[in-house]
């Protein structure tokens, strides 16, 4: 509660709450107004994505807005179900990430030495794998569902919160607050958890969104090349795979729109992303 | 009565550039209710000798030997979960600089109420927060900014709720690291007002780390004078400043500006010495005006000389 209260109160100071920037509006009206659509999702259109409305390859129409793929599914329907799976997955699995990448950087970072270098090592390494490769890897292994496409997913990316979060756990611990938290008889795990992690909680929330917006790409792919749920459930990639063969006979509504909202939504979290970093930027801090 | 008692304490820094002996054979005792002022410039090991009390050294510092009796235990011997237990409770800190020394993203009164409990499990949230309250009247700050964050104080109440964060458990002995070194003049004297107040509130103990010779004569009763890891003079304030002994204690008296200018500031020749190469024999002796041959051969013992303690051959 304390935390979330101190980031509120950090956020109110930095003007967030009041004047946001645009980049950061524009953002969250983009995401905000899919995951609005994507719960809506049975009020808006009649149809199911997974059942065939016997009307195949139809042209976009007031019927269908997006058309029908060749198996006769809306893709209207399918595009805004499609989202639930897009942002179950991705969303589910940056949190794990984070879960596991800010704690092992914490700990990394605090106590250094030995366990600091073996857990850097195996997060080097597995940040030396293009994050494709890597979740392609690990779910061809673990095999295609959605459980699995959300554990390749949160391995992919807990390097970029170790690698943050141990950062900035070095130069943390090493300014005077924690110093004098230490005199007065603080131990490492208060330390770390009421000092370190809600001073660095501002980065992580930029990373996180970062990673958002990484990830869905990274889902895509995945979903692309058949790694992902299996079909007919709603998903973007997968939807991309089936309407890229009937691209080039002129059925363009087959991937252009899970395509754009793919773009749409990566944008979106980059956008509350970059302007999160910009607000929370320190020289930003300074002046306002 | 001795309270803390310090001896033979070596503590050395391993750098890449060699071992650096900051603190090297310090023995120094503090009384009951006693202010000692601990003065040297910088690089002279004041700080390192405070920090080792507590044992909060930087991971490069290590203790070679010596020993640190509060209270009748050694501190040196203690596990850290021990020691962790006279941290805040017995033995507490005050640090130079107040505008990083309080964690930007907690209220005050959560700082104070955290370490209250993190020593006495037992009082409640609601109890803590009313002895919060209580330290921040006792050093003058009005007890509704207890829901204030460090950035809402200026610098002198955040020293001040530094020193309610430090004496909140009223502690035996509070190390204050160059308290009022970050502060305006002003403030610094009521900084070191309010210090002496508690202290003599409570019978507290001050060891009063600072720069600053003339405010440590004016507030503690004892000075004791540090230069290049070792402890040279140490004795009563008005001993200290009406009559110096020591050569390196004469010239910071008379480096002392004088506000009517009715004296001459005169320097100190030279420079401290880097301590991973200390000089040989006594330390100060490449500035010293009266050295002897003796004293780049031979390190003086410490002295005992009308009631005080003096490193230096020209009183052997």
């Amino acid at each position: 509660m304390n935390i979330v209260n101190a980031i509120l109160e950090k956020l109110k100071t930095m003007g967030l709450l009041r004047n946001s920037n645009a980049l950061f509006k524009a953002g969250i009206i983009i995401v905000a107004g899919i995951i609005i659509l994507s719960a809506l999702a049975p009020l808006l259109t009649p149809y199911s994505p997974i059942v065939g409305t016997g009307d195949e390859l139809a042209p976009p129409s007031l019927k269908h807005p997006m058309g029908t793929n060749n198996l006769g599914y809306d893709m209207f329907s399918r595009v805004l179900y499609g989202a639930r799976t897009v942002l179950t997955v991705v969303v589910s699995a940056t949190l794990l990430s984070m879960a596991i990448g800010v704690p092992l950087g914490l700990i990394s970072g605090y106590y250094g030495g030995k366990v600091d270098r073996a857990i850097s090592i195996v997060m080097d390494s597995m940040y030396a794998f293009p994050s494709l490769i890597l979740a392609l890897a690990i779910a061809a292994v673990l095999g295609a569902s959605l459980i699995n496409a959300i554990i390749a997913i949160a391995v992919v990316y807990v390097p970029t919160y170790f690698r943050m979060v141990r950062g900035q756990t070095l130069s943390i611990k090493s300014l005077l607050y924690v110093e004098a938290a230490r005199a007065l008889g603080a131990s490492d795990s208060r330390i770390i958890t009421r000092y370190v992690f809600p001073n660095l909680l501002p980065t992580v929330l930029v990373v996180f969104s970062m990673n958002i917006a990484d990830a869905i790409l990274t889902e895509a792919g995945l979903s692309f090349l058949g790694f992902s749920v299996p079909p007919p459930t709603p998903d973007w990639g997968a939807d991309l795979r089936v309407g890229h063969s009937f691209m080039l006979a002129g059925y363009w509504w087959l991937v252009a729109f899970p395509g754009l909202m793919i773009m749409l939504l990566a944008t979106g979290f980059a956008l509350i992303g970059e302007g999160l970093s910009d607000i929370l930027n320190p020289r930003r801090e300074a002046v306002g | 009565m001795t309270l803390l008692k310090i001896n033979n304490l070596k503590v050395y820094y391993y750098t890449r550039r060699g071992i650096v002996k900051a603190v090297d054979n310090v023995s120094l005792a503090i009384n009951k209710g006693e202010m000692v002022g601990l003065v040297g410039e910088s690089g002279s090991g004041k700080s390192t000798l405070g920090l080792s009390i507590i044992r909060v050294l930087p991971p490069q510092a290590k203790i070679i030997s010596g020993s640190v009796i509060f209270n009748g235990t050694d501190l040196l011997k203690l596990s850290e979960r021990e020691m962790r237990k006279i941290r805040g409770k017995e033995i507490s800190m005050v640090f130079q600089d107040p505008l990083t020394s309080l964690d930007p993203l907690q209220k005050i009164g959560d700082q104070i109420v955290e370490t209250i409990l993190e020593h006495e499990p037992n009082i409640s949230k609601q109890e803590a927060y009313n002895m919060a309250k209580k330290v921040l009247q006792e050093v003058g700050i009005s007890p509704d900014r207890i829901g204030n964050y460090p950035h809402q104080l200026s610098g002198g109440q955040r020293q001040r709720v530094m020193i309610a964060l430090a004496t909140v458990l009223k502690p035996k002995l509070i190390i204050a690291d160059e308290p009022t070194t970050a502060l305006d003049v002003i403030v610094q004297d009521r900084i070191m007002e309010l210090l002496s107040a508690l202290k003599k509130e409570y019978g507290m103990s001050i060891l009063f780390i600072t720069h600053d010779l003339a405010l440590a004569a004016e507030r503690s009763d004892k000075i004791a004078v540090m230069y290049a890891g070792h402890l040279y003079e140490y004795g009563s304030s008005s001993d200290i400043v009406n009559k110096p002994l020591h050569p390196y204690t004469k010239g910071l008296i008379e480096s002392i500006p004088d506000v009517f200018m009715r004296k001459e500031i005169k320097e100190i020749p030279g420079q401290p010495p880097d301590l991973t190469k200390p000089p040989s024999g006594c330390r100060f002796h490449p500035r010293c005006p009266y050295r002897m041959p003796k004293c780049s051969r031979e390190e003086p013992p410490i002295l005992q000389v009308n009631g005080r303690l003096v490193k230096c051959w020209l009183y052997s």
